[in-house]
C-alpha cells in the first residue's frame, strides 16, 4: 500500500482506471456464469409449449411442475439412494483414509515415500482403466445391482482423500501432539481427540469433496446399479428422466433444479469448508 | 519361493475372472404348477404399454395361481446384458427389437430354446421373415412377441392442401412429393417439410430402409454385403437426393426445434410434417394423443427400378427370452409360452400396445385387419420381399457402424460412396473377425 | 557393580526401545491395513488383471480365451473407431484443457487483484462447480438448443446467426469446452488461493524495479505458485484424460431423441467420442471385455506417461509435497 501512496496522482488514476475494467470484466463473466442457471430456474417454470418456443420469463409462472416432476419419477428415492451412496462412502473414507494419512505425515517410517508415490498413482489412473476387472470381481461376488461396489472400496482408502489429509497433517505442529504424549496420552488417542481436532478444517474438506463427487458421479453408478432401479443416484435418475417421461424440457429442467438444489444449499451452509478445502488441495502441492 | 507362491495366488484370482459355462444343448427346465414359485420378469415398457403387459400377465397368474410374477418395467436391453453378465438376471426378460439378439443367442446369455420346442410340440409357422429372424444357425434362443413393421404415414390434409393425390410408391415420386409439400417462412427457413429424410431422425435408419431397396447385411458366407450388394448404394443415393432436395443445413435446423419423438408434440402428430417414416406403434400414438389427426399409412417407396417389390418394408420382433443363471426357467418359459402361443393374449396385448402380433392366428383377427390404418404394417409383415437386419454375434457393433457411416454420409463427409461402402465392409469384417477370434 | 548396572539399564533401554517400536509397528500397521488392503484389492489386483485380459477374448459368461496380442493387433489396425476416439481426446488434453487452465488462471488473477465483492463474486465463479454433471449438461443442452433454446434466440436478437452447437460434429467439442470452462470453478478457487499466498512485498519490490504486469507475472507470481499450476495441469490433464460424464449425457440425449441406452454413443458423427466412451461401449455395451482391457492398458500407459513426465520436469515435486507448503 505504501507504494501506492507515494506514486504520482497520474499513476494513481491509471491504476483506479484499471481496477475498475478489471472489476467490470469479472462482473460481466460473473454475469455470464450466472445465466445458464436462471435459464434452467426459469424454464423449470414453464409450460412445456412455452418451453419450446426459447422464451426468457416463464408465463404463466407453473410451480405445478415440481409436484409433477415428483409425481412421475421416484425423486425421493434417488435422492435417499444418493445420500445413502454418498453418506456410507464418505463415513467410510473418513474411517480408512485418515488413519492411513496420519500414519503417512506423522509417524516416521521408511515406506512413507513410496506410500506417498502409491497414493499418487492412484490419483493419476483413471478409473475407466481398472472398471473391468472390478466389474467382474463384483459380478462373481454377486454383488453388482447393489450399493456394495460403490461403497466398499471407500472403506479401504480414498487415494485423493489420502492426499488431502496427508497434506494438512504435515503443517500441524508437533508441540501439541508432543505434550500431550507426556502427559501419557497414546498415540492413537493423539491421532483422534489432539490432531484430529487440529485438522478439522481439512476433515471437513475431505469430507465434502467425498460427498460431493459421489453425489455427482455417473460413470460408477451407471456401471453397477443401471440395471437395478430400485438403487438408482439421481445422476441416473436424471438421465433417465428425460428418456422415460415423454421428454419435456419444463419438467426435465424442474428435476435438474430438484437435484442441484440440495448441493447449493449444503454449500451455502459450508462455504467455509469448501473454500478452504480447494485451498487445500491445490496449495500444498 | 516366494515368486511361485506369488505367481500361484495370481493364476487362483485369474481363474476366478472367468468360470462360467457355455450351456449348450441344455435339457428344457420341468414346470410344476403345484408348487408356489416367484417369477421375475423384465420388460422395456412404459407407461400405458407397461399397464397392459401387467394386465395380460395377470391373467397368466389366474390360471396359475401359484406362480407369483413381480415386473419391473422399463428396463433397457443393455441392462439385461448386464444383468446377465453380472449375474442377477431376471427369469424372464423382454426385448423391444432383435438388434442384439445375435449376442444373447451366441453367447448363451439366452438360453437355446430348442429343447422346449420341441418338447411341448410347439410347432408356429411364423411368416417368412419372422422365420428367418429367430433361427440362429440352427437354435432359437427367444420366442417372437409384438411384431414392428415400418411404412409410411402421411397427413392427408397437407396432401390435400398441396395437391397429393396418392402417398408416393416410386423413389423419384418421393423426392417429387417431398418438394411439393414443403413449405417455408418469409425467413427461408423450413415451416411445415415434405419428409424429414436425415438418419438418426426417429426411425430412419439405413437399415429400416434397406428393404425398399432389396439390400442385405451380409452376404451367404457371412460377410459384409454393404460394398458387394448394390441396393445400399442405390439406397444411399436416394437418400442424398431426398437431402438435396430441401438441404441439409436447413434439415437439421427445422429438426432440432421439433418435439421429441415419443411425446405428443411429435412432429407428425403436430403436423409439422407431412409424411414420417415409422412403426406400426404411431396408430396407437396418434389415437391417444392426436385422436383428430387426418392420416393414413402406406409402405415406403422403393427403388424406381425395383417397383414389384413395392409393398415389401422393415421388420423386426419384440422378442422374449429366458436368461443364463434364471432360477425359474421352467415357469419362466410357461409364461413366454402364455405370451406368445395363445391366441387370446397376443390379441390383448398386441392390441392394446397397436403391434403386429407375431402368432398368426393372431394376426388375422379383426382387431388387426379391420383397425384403421393398420392393415398396412399386417401385410408388411406377411409380405415375402420384405426383410430385417441380420442378427450376428457382433450384437448392434455392424449397425452402430452403419448408422455412424450414414451420418457422414448425408453430411457430405463420404467423398465416393463406393469406397465408403468398401471400408465400411471391412471395418464390419474386421468386426466380427474380432469378435470371433480363432 | 558400576559395569554391570549399566549394561543393565543399557538392556532395559533396549527392551524398551524394543518394546516401544513393536507398539509403534503394530500401530502403523492398524493404521495402514484398511488403506493397504485397498491397494491391493482395489488397485494392484485390476491392474495385473488388465494385462492378463487384455490378451484374451473374454465377453464375461464363457471363460477368458488366450488370443495372444490379437486385441492390440485390432487396436492399431483395425479398429476404424479408435482413431477418432484419440483424436477426439487429443483434442480435449490440447485445447479443452488449456481453456480450462488458462481460463480459471486469469479468473483467478482478476479475483486477486479484485478490491471489493471478492467473496460474491468468488461464489458466483464457483458455482456452476457444483451443479452436478448431469445436471449442467442437461440444462446446457436446453439452453443451447439451436432451434429451441433460449441462447440462439438471444443472438438471434442481436443479429447473430446462432451456431448449431451440440447438434453438428464441428461444433460439439467447442460446446462441451464451454461446458467445462463453466464448471471449472474448483480451479478458479485453487488458483486464487495460491495467487494470494503470493507475498505482497515480493510485488512492492518489483514495483520499484519498474517491472511491468507481464514481467511481474512471469518473474514473482509464476514461480512462487509453480507447484500449485503444476499440480493443477497435472489433476486437469487426468480428468481430461477421463472426461466421459458430459459427452455420455450429451451424446445420448443430444439427439433429441428420447432413447438413451440405445443411441450410438458419440453423436453427432462420433465428433464426441472420447475414448473412455469407446472403452465403455466396448467393455460394457458389446461386452467385449478383452478389447476393452488393452484399451485400458493403453490409457494407462499414457496416464502414467503424461503425469511422469510433467512431474519429473519439477523433479523438487515429491520434495515439495512432502515439505510444510507454507
Amino acid at each position: 500500500m505504501t507504494a501506492v501512496t507515494v506514486t504520482a496522482p497520474r499513476r494513481r488514476s491509471r491504476r483506479l482506471l484499471a481496477v475498475v475494467a478489471e472489476h467490470a470484466v469479472l462482473i460481466a463473466l460473473g454475469a455470464m456464469f450466472l445465466v445458464p442457471l436462471v435459464f434452467v430456474v426459469a424454464t423449470a417454470l414453464m409450460s412445456d409449449q412455452q418451453a419450446l418456443t426459447g422464451a426468457l420469463i416463464p408465463h404463466p409462472v407453473r410451480w405445478r411442475n415440481f409436484a409433477d416432476v415428483f409425481a412421475q419419477a421416484p425423486i425421493l428415492r434417488y435422492l435417499l439412494n444418493t445420500v445413502l451412496y454418498a453418506g456410507l462412502a464418505t463415513v467410510g473414507m473418513l474411517l480408512s483414509s485418515y488413519p492411513a494419512a496420519y500414519a503417512m505425515a506423522r509417524i516416521r517410517w521408511r515406506g512413507s515415500v513410496p506410500a506417498l508415490i502409491v497414493v499418487l498413482a492412484m490419483m493419476m489412473v483413471p478409473q475407466q482403466v481398472l472398471a473391468v476387472p472390478l466389474y467382474v470381481m463384483w459380478a462373481k461376488l454377486h454383488l453388482v445391482a447393489t450399493l456394495v461396489p460403490l461403497v466398499a472400496p471407500f472403506f479401504f482408502g480414498n487415494a485423493f482423500s489420502v492426499f488431502l489429509l496427508r497434506q494438512f497433517l504435515l503443517t500441524i505442529p508437533d508441540d501439541y501432539a508432543d505434550a500431550a504424549r507426556v502427559d501419557g496420552c497414546g498415540e492413537f488417542r493423539v491421532m483422534v481427540s489432539i490432531v484430529g481436532r487440529m485438522a478439522k478444517p481439512a476433515i471437513a474438506a475431505a469430507c465434502l469433496f467425498n460427498f460431493l463427487s459421489c453425489w455427482n458421479s455417473l460413470f460408477n453408478p451407471l456401471l453397477y446399479v443401471g440395471g437395478n432401479p430400485t438403487w438408482w443416484t439421481i445422476s441416473i435418475g436424471l438421465t433417465q428422466f428425460k428418456s422415460l417421461h415423454a421428454v419435456n424440457w419444463n419438467l426435465t429442467m424442474a428435476a435438474t433444479v430438484v437435484f442441484t438444489l440440495p448441493i447449493i444449499v449444503l454449500f451455502f451452509f459450508a462455504q467455509r469448508a469448501f473454500v478452504e478445502g480447494a485451498n487445500l488441495t491445490g496449495i500444498k502441492g | 519361493m516366494r515368486r511361485r507362491i506369488l505367481a500361484g495366488t495370481l493364476a487362483v484370482l485369474l481363474a476366478a475372472t472367468g468360470c462360467a459355462s457355455r450351456p449348450g444343448n441344455e435339457r428344457p427346465a420341468p414346470f410344476d404348477p403345484h408348487r408356489s414359485t416367484d417369477l421375475t420378469v423384465w420388460n422395456g415398457w412404459n407407461g400405458r404399454e407397461a399397464a397392459a403387459f401387467h394386465s395380460v400377465v395377470a391373467d397368466f397368474t389366474r390360471l396359475h395361481p401359484n406362480v407369483h410374477v413381480s415386473i419391473v418395467d422399463g428396463v433397457d436391453d443393455s441392462t439385461i446384458m448386464t444383468s446377465i453378465r453380472g449375474g442377477y438376471p431376471p427369469d424372464v426378460a423382454a426385448i423391444g427389437s432383435t438388434t442384439t439378439m445375435g449376442t444373447y443367442c451366441s453367447t448363451g446369455a439366452f438360453r437355446d430354446l430348442t429343447g422346449y420346442l420341441r418338447r411341448d410340440h410347439v410347432t408356429t409357422r411364423y411368416a417368412p421373415v419372422i422365420r428367418t429372424l429367430l433361427d440362429f444357425h440352427g437354435t432359437q434362443c427367444v420366442m417372437p412377441g409384438g411384431v414392428d413393421t415400418f411404412g409410411l404415414y402421411y397427413n392427408t390434409d397437407l396432401f390435400a392442401k398441396a395437391g397429393v393425390r396418392r402417398p408416393p410408391r416410386t423413389w423419384s415420386e418421393f423426392v417429387a412429393d417431398a418438394k411439393k409439400l414443403t413449405t417455408y417462412n418469409k425467413d427461408g427457413s423450413i415451416r411445415t417439410l415434405g419428409f424429414d429424410p436425415l438418419f438418426s431422425f426417429q426411425q430412419n435408419t439405413a437399415i429400416h430402409w434397406s428393404p425398399s431397396f432389396g439390400a442385405s447385411l451380409y452376404d451367404d458366407r457371412g460377410n459384409s454385403a454393404l460394398a458387394s450388394d448394390p441396393g445400399w448404394r442405390d439406397m444411399f443415393t436416394a437418400q442424398r437426393e431426398l437431402v438435396r432436395a430441401i438441404g441439409y443445413q436447413k434439415l437439421q435446423r427445422f429438426q432440432s426445434g421439433l418435439g421429441a419423438e415419443m411425446s405428443s408434440s411429435n412432429a407428425f402428430q403436430a403436423g409439422r410434417v407431412a409424411m414420417q417414416f415409422d412403426g406400426e406403434w404411431r396408430t396407437a400414438f396418434i389415437a391417444d394423443q392426436a385422436a383428430h389427426l387426418a392420416y393414413d399409412t402406406a409402405t415406403l417407396p422403393v427403388a424406381d427400378d425395383d417397383a414389384g417389390t413395392y409393398g415389401a418394408g422393415f421388420v423386426d420382433t419384440g422378442v422374449f427370452g429366458i436368461p443364463q443363471g434364471a432360477k425359474e426357467p421352467g415357469a419362466g418359459w410357461e409364461l413366454v409360452k402364455y405370451l406368445t402361443q395363445t391366441r387370446a393374449a397376443q390379441v390383448k396385448f398386441y392390441g392394446a400396445l397397436g403391434n403386429v402380433p407375431s402368432l398368426p392366428s393372431a394376426a388375422t383377427d379383426p382387431a388387426f385387419t379391420k383397425r384403421p390404418h393398420f392393415g398396412t404394417f399386417v401385410d408388411i409383415m406377411n409380405n415375402p420381399d420384405s426383410g430385417s437386419g441380420t442378427p450376428t454375434t457382433l450384437g448392434r457393433a455392424d449397425k452402430d457402424a452403419l448408422d455412424q457411416f450414414a451420418e457422414r454420409w448425408q453430411a457430405g463427409r463420404v467423398p465416393d460412396l463406393t469406397a465408403g461402402l468398401r471400408g465400411l465392409a471391412r471395418q464390419i469384417d474386421d468386426l466380427t473377425r474380432n469378435a470371433n477370434p480363432p | 557393580m558400576a559395569p554391570y548396572r549399566a549394561r543393565a539399564g543399557a538392556g532395559s533401554r533396549a527392551t524398551a526401545r524394543g518394546a516401544a517400536s513393536r507398539r509403534r509397528r503394530r500401530l502403523l500397521a492398524l493404521l495402514l491395513a484398511p488403506w493397504t488392503i485397498g491397494v491391493v484389492v482395489f488397485f494392484g489386483y485390476p491392474l495385473v488383471s488388465i494385462i492378463y485380459l487384455s490378451f484374451t477374448h473374454y465377453d464375461l459368461l464363457s471363460a477368458p480365451r488366450w488370443i495372444g496380442a490379437a486385441n492390440y493387433a485390432y487396436m492399431f489396425r483395425g479398429d476404424q473407431q479408435l482413431g477418432q476416439a484419440v483424436r477426439n481426446t487429443l483434442w480435449v488434453l490440447c485445447i479443452l484443457v488449456p481453456c480450462q487452465v488458462l481460463f480459471s488462471f486469469g479468473i483467478g488473477l482478476l479475483l486477486s487483484r479484485a478490491r471489493r465483492g471478492v467473496g460474491l463474486l468468488r461464489t458466483v465463479f464457483y458455482l456452476p462447480s457444483l451443479t452436478p454433471l448431469v445436471a449442467a449438461a442437461m440444462g446446457f443442452l436446453y439452453v443451447f438448443n439451436p432451434g429451441t433454446g433460449p441462447l440462439n434466440r438471444i443472438l438471434g436478437a442481436v443479429g447473430v446467426d446462432g451456431p448449431p452447437w451440440y447438434t453438428s460434429p464441428g461444433w460439439a467439442k467447442p460446446s462441451l469446452t464451454v461446458l467445462a470452462v463453466w464448471g471449472s470453478g474448483n480451479l478458479i478457487v485453487i488458483f486464487l488461493a495460491a495467487l494470494l499466498q503470493v507475498p505482497r512485498d515480493l510485488y512492492e519490490a518489483a514495483d520499484l524495479d519498474g517491472a511491468g504486469p507481464l514481467a511481474r507475472l512471469r518473474h514473482v507470481t509464476l514461480p512462487v505458485i509453480s507447484p500449485v499450476v503444476l499440480f493443477a495441469i497435472v489433476t486437469t490433464v487426468i480428468d481430461g484424460l477421463q472426461y466421459f460424464d458430459q459427452a455420455y449425457v450429451v451424446s445420448s440425449l443430444g439427439n433429441g431423441g428420447a432413447k438413451l441406452d440405445d443411441g450410438v454413443l458419440g453423436y453427432p458423427e462420433g465428433s464426441t467420442l472420447f475414448y473412455p466412451l469407446w472403452l465403455y461401449q466396448q467393455g460394457f455395451r458389446y461386452f467385449n471385455m478383452g478389447y476393452a482391457s488393452a484399451l485400458a492398458v493403453v490409457m494407462l500407459l499414457v496416464a502414467l506417461g503424461i503425469s511422469s513426465a510433467i512431474l519429473l520436469r519439477s523433479r523438487s515435486f515429491v520434495h515439495q509435497t512432502g515439505g510444510t507448503g507454507r
